[in-house]
C-alpha cells in the first residue's frame, strides 16, 4: 500500500521499470531454464508420422477422386432404370370389381374386333401389350434386317 | 279351256310367289352393294402404299398409333417409324404366316396370317341369313380419292360399320366400327396412298434377322404352363383352328390364361382359370354376342368362347389336348 501511494505520487519511467528487481529477477530465472533443443531422433519420428499421415491422406483422396464419379453413375443409373424400365409384355390387370365371367367377354371380343380394325397390323391387345421404345441403331451403324425366304 | 285357264293362272301365281320370295330373301340376307363385293373380291389382289392411322378406344382408353404399308397382293409390310410405342417393330406377312420383329427384344414372332380374317367376318355378313343390311351412298374423300360409303346395320337398323372404299380398286380407305350402343370404338384411315406404286421388290416381304430370338405362340404357351399355374391344355390343328397368341389376364388374386386361336369360322378363345366360372351368368352376358361352353377339370375352370353355334364348341372341346408337346 505504500508503495502503491508512493508509485501514484510518484510515477516511474520506462526505464526505471525496467530496472526494477523484480524484472531482474525473472530474467534471471529465465536465463537459468535449460536449453531443450529437440532431438535428432524425436525429429525423425515426427518426421515419419508426417509422412505416413501424409501418404494416408493422399490414399483417401485418390479413392474419393476414382469413386465420386462411379457413385454417381450409379445412382443417375438407378434413377433411369427405375422411371424409364423397358416395358415387357406383362399379365393384364383387370379393373377391381370386374367379375370372371365379364371379363372373358371382354377379353374375346377385344382380340375379334381388335383385328377386324387393325387387320394385319397391330390388334388391341397387342397394343395394349406390347410398347417398344425406340431402340433402333443409327443407319450408318449397320444393322440390317436380314433377308430370307420364308 | 277352263282346265287350260286354270293351268296358266297357277303357274302364274307360283312364279309370282317364287319371285315374292327370293325378294324377300335378298332383303333378309342384305345384298351387298356391287363395291362391297368388289373389296371383298379384290382385297387379296390389291397393290399399293400408303400410310394409315388406327385407333382403338376401349376399356376407356384411347390408342392412336400411324403406319406405313407396303402391299402386293398376298404379302404385305408395316412399319411403324422410329417414334410411338410401335417404333422399330415390323410385321411381315405373305398368305402363309405372319412375321413381327420386336427390336428391344430382339425377337421375331411368328403367328398364322391375318389379313383375310379381317374381311371374313364381312363376308360372312354378306353371305349368312343374319339379317345384316347394307346402304350404298356417295362417300367424302379420304387420301385424296373419291370414295363410295357402305353402312352396315343390323335387323334393328343398329349402325355396326362404316366402309369408305375406292370404287376403282375395292380398297377400304376408311373403316369404322361400333359397338352395340352407337359408340365408334376402333377406326383406321389411310392419310396417303398411292395405288399404282410400280415394281415392289420381294425382299420387302421377308424377315429374318441373324441372333433374333424366333418364337410362336406355342412357345409362348409353353412357357405359360411351365410354372404349373397354368394346365397345358389346347386345340390341335386338326380342329381347324391354329394358335395366335397366348396372354395371362390378372384379376383379383386369379389369373387367366387366354389362348386365341384362328380359323376359316373366326376367332375363338380358350380360358383358363382357377376356381369356378358360372355358365349362367356368361350366358347373359355374352348373349347374341358369342356362345359360351364351360366345363372344369380338377379345381381349373375351362372356357371356350366364339361365335360359331354353341354345337360346334361342343365339338371343339371334344378336342381338347391336354399334356406335353403337341
Amino acid at each position: 500500500m505504500n508503495q502503491q501511494n508512493h508509485q501514484q505520487n510518484n510515477p516511474m519511467s520506462i526505464d526505471d521499470k525496467l530496472n526494477h528487481p523484480s524484472q531482474a529477477w525473472v530474467q534471471n530465472m529465465v536465463n537459468k531454464l535449460p536449453d531443450e533443443t529437440p532431438s535428432l531422433a524425436w525429429r525423425s519420428q515426427l518426421n515419419e508420422r508426417i509422412r505416413l499421415e501424409a501418404k494416408r491422406r493422399a490414399r483417401k483422396r485418390f479413392w474419393t477422386f476414382a469413386l465420386s464419379p462411379a457413385a454417381g453413375l450409379a445412382t443417375v443409373s438407378a434413377l433411369v432404370a427405375l422411371v424409364w424400365m423397358p416395358r415387357t409384355p406383362q399379365a393384364e390387370s383387370v379393373a377391381t370389381g370386374s367379375s370372371v365371367e365379364s371379363a372373358i367377354v371382354r377379353a374375346h371380343q377385344d382380340e375379334v374386333l381388335g383385328v377386324d380394325v387393325a387387320g394385319s397390323s397391330v390388334s388391341y391387345t397387342e397394343s395394349a401389350r406390347f410398347a417398344s421404345r425406340v431402340e433402333l441403331p443409327h443407319p450408318d451403324e449397320g444393322s440390317l434386317i436380314e433377308l430370307e425366304s420364308l | 279351256m277352263n282346265v287350260r285357264i286354270f293351268a296358266i293362272a297357277a303357274v302364274v301365281a307360283l312364279a309370282s310367289v317364287g319371285v315374292a320370295q327370293r325378294r324377300e330373301n335378298k332383303e333378309k340376307s342384305g345384298e351387298a352393294p356391287a363395291v362391297l363385293q368388289l373389296a371383298v373380291a379384290r382385297q387379296a389382289k390389291l397393290k399399293y402404299t400408303g400410310k394409315r392411322v388406327v385407333e382403338f378406344l376401349r376399356n376407356g382408353v384411347i390408342s392412336r398409333h400411324e403406319e406405313l404399308l407396303y402391299r402386293d397382293g398376298p404379302n404385305l409390310r408395316i412399319e411403324f417409324g422410329d417414334a410411338g410405342k410401335f417404333a422399330g417393330q415390323i410385321i411381315v406377312e405373305n398368305g402363309r404366316e405372319r412375321r413381327q420383329f420386336f427390336p428391344e427384344t430382339n425377337e421375331i414372332r411368328v403367328s398364322p396370317p391375318r389379313r383375310e380374317e379381317s374381311f371374313a367376318r364381312l363376308e360372312r355378313m354378306m353371305r349368312g341369313p343374319r339379317g345384316v343390311r347394307f346402304e350404298a351412298s356417295e362417300g367424302d374423300t379420304v387420301a385424296a380419292r373419291r370414295t363410295e360409303l357402305i353402312k352396315v346395320k343390323d335387323q334393328r337398323g343398329n349402325l355396326l360399320q362404316q366402309l369408305n372404299i375406292d370404287p376403282q380398286t375395292g380398297l377400304v380407305l376408311r373403316r369404322r366400327l361400333y359397338d352395340p350402343t352407337g359408340a365408334q370404338f376402333g377406326f383406321f384411315e389411310f392419310l396417303t396412298v398411292d395405288l399404282a406404286p410400280g415394281k415392289i421388290s420381294g425382299s420387302l416381304f421377308r424377315l429374318v434377322r441373324n441372333g433374333a430370338t424366333v418364337r410362336t405362340p406355342f412357345d409362348e404357351l409353353r412357357k405359360a404352363t411351365n410354372g404349373g399355374r397354368f394346365t397345358l391344355a389346347y386345340l390341335p390343328k386338326k380342329s381347324g383352328f391354329v394358335l395366335d397368341n397366348v396372354r395371362e389376364i390378372k384379376m383379383e388374386g386369379r389369373a387367366m390364361l387366354v389362348q386365341v386361336y384362328t380359323g376359316t369360322e373366326g376367332r375363338v378363345s380358350l380360358f383358363q382359370i382357377q376356381g369356378d366360372v358360372e355358365q349362367g351368368r356368361l350366358s347373359r352376358m355374352s348373349r347374341g354376342r358369342m356362345s359360351t361352353v364351360t366345363w372344369s377339370r380338377g379345381g381349373t375352370s375351362f372356357v371356350l368362347a366364339g361365335t360359331l353355334p354353341k354345337e360346334r364348341l361342343d365339338s371343339l372341346i371334344r378336342l381338347v389336348v391336354s399334356g406335353s408337346n403337341p
